[in-house]
């Protein structure tokens, strides 16, 4: 359960990143650091590592 | 001037996200392919039935914690015995080892049961922090073998969150919150605590079931740790131990001592399987020094020769518990090792206890693996009968 929790927390979170990354129009190091970030996510929602 | 502005943006996020892309492709793929490569393992002359460690703890069923275990049934009655491999998978003689048995042993008097991946999560997960390679290859005479190389600990992709300390069940003392998922700390689990609990609890369950009288645990430890090249035992078993340890020693030639099982430490192997049931539990212990900390890079060839010019170093300071020089410390010389004191470990017991025998033969012993190597005792899974591999 908790674990479900935490994996709809995630797809959040990067919903979040992914928005602000489409949203974003000044910063382009902004839009590199979302990209990083997203890289654990992505990965963790789709159960690589 | 709007659009082109436009056109721009889109253009730099489009390269920026194909280049996500392309890190998550790169990063990823090799870590999806480590976690879902399956080991085949060739069903030998000996092995007379295939079971499930869900068969014993069924919440087990379907999650990755459920592992194969090998049945060797004699055709005469004696005693049982179980060997797990894989209990730590960076430690990979213990599953090679089990392998061995799997593919050679010809069981005559009493039954073994081999699980190789204990861990099987641990076995499809990897530290990438330290540079571990994700598969080794073992060259044999007809070509090679390739082994997921896992971590200590189980995969947090199947068993997460961690808690802030593990309360061990049933003592309740306090271990690192790591140790959740270490399958040598749960013992003696429980049938629905975490997944890694619900493992060692399947083992129990097996060794109280089928009433086995001796439980082989194999590991590999760092040469740095004083706790190596021995065989851990409680007090129930240190007999056996001390027997098996002084003549593999006297009549093999290598290293080996035996450790007493400390009662105030919980959830190990060697202390809970023996305060839980009827079974002697012994856990082995061989060095690798690819698991030792002040080395060279984490090589797939290291992880095979164990030689390493930091440790040779260190040995000349005499900082290592084992002896060491430019020879290093083979696979071979480690599953060697493991193979000859699990064979003493029976020989013992059957001698100990000669209505309960535990007979086999076709398993090699320390000289034999030294000198052949490992592969010469794993078969070519493409040429085993039909049936005759179990994807692991």
């Amino acid at each position: 359960m908790i674990m479900i929790a935490y994996y709809v927390i995630t797809a959040f979170v990067l919903v979040l990143f992914g928005w602000n990354f489409v949203r974003e129009k000044k910063s382009r190091d902004d839009l590199v650091l979302y990209l990083l970030v997203m890289i654990p996510l992505l990965l963790r929602l789709l159960r690589v590592k | 001037m709007k659009d082109d502005g436009m056109k721009r943006e889109f253009l730099l996020k489009a390269i920026l996200a194909g280049a996500f892309l392309g890190l998550v492709l790169w990063g990823g793929l090799p870590l999806f392919r480590h976690r879902h490569y399956d080991v085949p393992i060739i069903k030998g002359p000996g092995v007379t039935a295939v079971l499930r460690l869900s068969d014993f703890s069924p919440r087990l069923k379907g999650t990755a914690g459920d592992t194969y275990i090998f049945v060797l049934q004699g055709k005469e009655p004696g005693g049982k015995a179980l060997i797990m491999g894989n209990t730590h998978s960076n430690e990979p003689e213990g599953m090679l080892t089990a392998l061995v048995f799997i593919e050679n042993a010809v069981v005559e008097k009493g039954t073994i049961y081999v699980i190789p991946f204990f861990n099987n999560s641990g076995s499809r997960n990897t530290r990438p922090g330290d540079g571990y390679p994700l598969t080794f290859d073992v060259p044999t005479d007809w070509g090679s073998r390739r082994f997921r190389f896992g971590n200590r600990d189980a995969s947090p992709l199947d068993q997460w969150p961690d808690p802030d300390v593990y309360i061990h069940y049933p003592d309740r003392q306090l271990l690192s919150f790591l140790d959740v998922r270490n399958t040598n700390r749960t013992w003696p689990g429980r049938p629905d605590g975490p997944l890694m609990e619900r493992v060692t609890f399947g083992a129990m369950e097996l060794m109280r079931r089928d009433k086995i009288d001796v439980a082989v645990d194999i590991h590999g430890a760092e040469t740095m740790f004083p706790v190596t090249n021995c065989i851990v035992a409680p007090e129930k078993s240190v007999k056996i131990a001390t027997l098996a340890s002084l003549t593999v020693k006297a009549m093999e030639g290598f290293e080996n001592h035996v450790e007493p099982s400390p009662v105030g430490f919980r959830g190990l192997s060697h202390r809970e399987i023996g305060d839980y049931s009827a079974t002697m539990p012994f856990l082995l212990e061989a060095p690798i020094p690819f698991l030792d900390q002040p080395t060279g890079p984490k090589t797939t060839k290291f992880l095979l020769d164990g030689k390493d010019p930091f440790l040779l170093s260190l040995s000349k300071k005499k900082k290592l518990f084992v002896p060491y020089d430019e020879s290093g410390w083979s696979l071979e010389k480690r599953v060697g090792q493991n193979l000859s004191v699990t064979l003493e470990i029976f020989r013992q017991f059957s001698k100990k206890t000669p209505d309960r025998p535990i007979v086999l033969r076709g398993v090699p012993r320390y000289a034999d693996v030294v000198k052949n190597g490992v592969g010469r005792y794993l078969g070519d899974p493409a040429k085993a009968a039909a049936g005759g591999v179990v994807m692991n």
